[in-house]
């Protein structure tokens, strides 16, 4: 007990000694009036003013609150459908599923090497036939739903989805959702292969252009969450995004656009992740930066143009293993971020995310946090309710100018799509999650549970985790084969020889796409065309080729 | 094994998962520490990470496993080894690996798990005992 008494004495003349953000800024213990120098109509504006850094909407969420949906995906379509429909039935307000690692890199359930990632960290996506499975059941003209997969292969989920809502007679400028567009950024979140920069750019574009001119209420999204995970701060998250963002608005623009017919549409996915107020300050920055870009840069005259939608996440990456309850607090935390900065929808990460696939009940408990945020504590009763402290606004001030001098030095280097060829964007990661981990080894960073009031396994709770048969991908393997015996084969192969044609050309690929999955071809087989007709393996292993003569 | 040999780790990924952060990092600490680490990227099968250890000469394999698949994965792969008879390799494994999991894995013949927040000096410190002890 000595031992404990002199912990005790030792912990009560505890000092706060963490005095830089988590991306490194030094901050001050006080700030006053002298720390700000804000033009209130100039750099705040009342929510839904220009530069909406208080917020995009006038009355926020006493307009709406924020839409509350959970990436959902595991196992077969089956069950991703029952737990899509679970999601629903306790009161979530907008779906999300995640396709699983093969389906990501454009590779079938039935691919020599799938076999130990079916249905893992995702759904298997591997046909129109999945996603009828996936859906079936679910009204698809009352819902908004996220095709989230984010690796250059989304837009053949997303013609997976619109095929699908072809099949069902209904009108699909109608349809609401949201998909990933930014094609760059998956090379930095293990699907590289899948994403050769050339090709990956023009299916990105081509996915925006299509939206624009044919499903105009769906959302296109740049995920800066994913490339937050890969270990690099508040700063880069937003410049490396706004960054991509910008040189898929040149394309369209090239392309002959006009800004206002498809900015509206962007939407991004801010991380939230720990330190408090320096996420909020980012949140707050980026939403003011964004406009100022948007009407400066490109010279939008809509205001939703300007508008910059934030569809946040908790952090996967802030939470640990050990005593994996506390993560339940992190998140929770982390969505307060969401909240008190007006995003327009959240995800409350699962607390059992660095152990498993969620459970229902992992699930549940991540809507009940937003549950509880909106009904029970009334922080969504005011827009912008930190707005005008003065460290809050120090801190966005700060982020800001940041943020711009990173977007400029890219610039500089001819943009990012250069910044990717160059290998500057590897480094800049590389050097961020290196210096974060030693950060960690060193305790320079405290991570509770983790490096700092650590106790011994045994002591520590069992949670219950969500199994994954291999026996489940085997039958998987079956189904995929069986499609292939069943469906019009002529139809599948003069429908992808279409494709490999378009791919080659200038012509937006989408409707042939759409095509070709109409007719169940399936996502290898797409993207074998695309990356064929782009100069690249058909198969981003090189294990398969084509089972069809191109010419 | 020869004093001046340096101690050479063969870092990889299991199956399609694309979650290389951790794999990356022990790679940057391992190096840090003067060992030779042969980096492996996606695409790996039991097959293709066995016939590497053997070309390689490797005195351990590090396998990183973030989505599950180690659990099909892993015993696949210790089935090769124990034909090609890579006994003196050390196999550990890493990533997010539930406890639960941890007994059959062991039972399979991996050497140590190390859970995703385990410190890079009990890796290092792991490699450096058990590498000589088997070497001599």
């Amino acid at each position: 007990m000595t031992k404990e008494i002199d912990r005790i004495s030792e912990a009560y003349r505890q000092k706060m000694t963490d005095t830089k953000t988590w991306s490194g800024f030094e901050v001050k213990s006080i700030y006053t009036p002298e720390d700000i120098d804000l033009d209130y109509e100039r750099d705040l504006g009342s929510p839904g003013t220009y530069p909406f850094t208080r917020g995009i909407h006038k009355d926020m969420y006493r307009g709406k609150l924020w839409t509350m949906r959970h990436e959902i995906g595991y196992g077969t379509p089956e069950d991703s459908n029952r737990r899509l429909k679970f999601m629903i039935e306790n009161g979530a307000t907008g779906l999300d599923f995640i396709a699983d690692n093969p389906t990501h890199l454009g590779m079938d359930s039935d691919h020599p090497l799938a076999i130990h990632d079916i249905g893992r960290t995702g759904v298997p996506l591997t046909s129109l036939a999945d996603m009828e499975e996936l859906m079936d059941g679910i009204p698809m003209e009352k819902v908004s739903t996220f095709t989230n997969t984010f690796s250059a292969c989304g837009f053949v989920v997303l013609a997976q989805y619109i095929s699908l809502a072809e099949k069902r007679g209904l009108n699909i400028t109608e349809l609401r959702g949201q998909v990933i567009t930014d094609t760059l950024h998956s090379r930095y979140c293990g699907y590289r292969p899948a994403a050769p920069v050339e090709q990956a750019f023009r299916v990105g574009a081509d996915l925006m252009e299509y939206l624009t001119r044919n499903v105009p209420k769906w959302n296109m999204i740049f995920p800066c969450y994913n490339l937050r995970e890969t270990g690099i701060n508040a700063v880069q998250e937003v410049a490396f995004l706004f960054s991509i963002a910008i040189a898929f608005i040149r394309e369209l623009i090239r392309r002959g656009l006009d800004i206002d017919d498809f900015a509206r549409r962007l939407s991004w996915i801010p991380s939230c992740h720990m330190d408090f107020f320096e996420e909020i300050a980012k949140i707050r920055a980026e939403r003011r930066l964004w406009a100022r870009i948007v009407k400066e840069w490109f010279g939008a005259q809509d205001p939703r143009s300007m508008w910059w939608r934030g569809a946040a996440k908790a952090a996967g990456c802030s939470l640990v293993a050990q005593q994996p309850l506390n993560n339940i607090a992190r998140v929770s935390i982390e969505a307060l971020v969401a909240v008190l900065t007006g995003c327009q929808a959240l995800e409350v990460t699962t607390f059992d995310e660095p152990i498993c696939i969620p459970t229902d009940e992992a699930h549940r408990i991540s809507l009940r946090i937003q549950q509880i945020i909106a009904h029970e504590t009334g922080i969504a009763r005011v827009a912008d309710p930190l707005g005008g402290s003065y460290y809050v606004e120090a801190l966005t001030n700060k982020l800001e100018q940041e943020i711009m001098d990173l977007i400029n030095k890219i610039e500089e280097m001819g943009g990012i799509i250069q910044a990717i060829k160059s290998e500057w964007l590897d480094r800049e990661i590389d050097e961020a999650l290196t210096r974060y981990q030693e950060e960690v080894e060193n305790k320079e960073r405290i991570i509770v549970g983790m490096n700092e009031f650590i106790i011994p396994p045994e002591e520590d709770v069992e949670i219950e985790h969500l199994e994954i048969s291999y026996e489940r991908g085997l039958e998987r393997v079956e189904k995929i084969k069986s499609l292939r015996r069943k469906r019009d084969n002529e139809a599948v192969e003069a429908s992808l020889k279409t494709l490999y044609g378009k791919s080659k050309g200038d012509s937006n690929i989408m409707p042939y796409v759409i095509d070709a999955v109409s007719h169940y071809a399936t996502i290898g087989e797409v993207m074998g065309m695309v990356r064929l007709a782009h100069g690249n393996s058909y198969d981003p292993s090189e294990t398969l080729s084509p089972s069809f003569p191109l010419e | 094994m020869k004093a001046d040999r340096k101690i050479r780790v063969l870092m990889s990924k299991t199956g399609l998962d694309g979650h290389d952060r951790g794999a990356k990092v022990v790679t940057y600490f391992l190096r840090n520490e003067g060992m030779e680490v042969v980096y492996l990227g996606q695409f790996q099968t039991p097959e293709s990470v066995v016939r590497t250890a053997i070309e390689e000469d490797i005195d351990v394999i590090g396998l990183s496993s973030l989505s599950g698949e180690h659990m099909s994965f892993v015993p696949s792969m210790m089935k090769l080894i124990s034909q090609e008879g890579l006994d003196n390799v050390l196999v550990l494994l890493g990533g997010t690996i539930p406890r639960k999991e941890m007994p059959f894995l062991k039972e399979m013949g991996v050497d140590a798990i190390f859970e995703s927040g385990s410190p890079m000096n009990s890796i290092i410190e792991f490699i450096k005992t058990h590498v000589s002890l088997r070497g001599s």
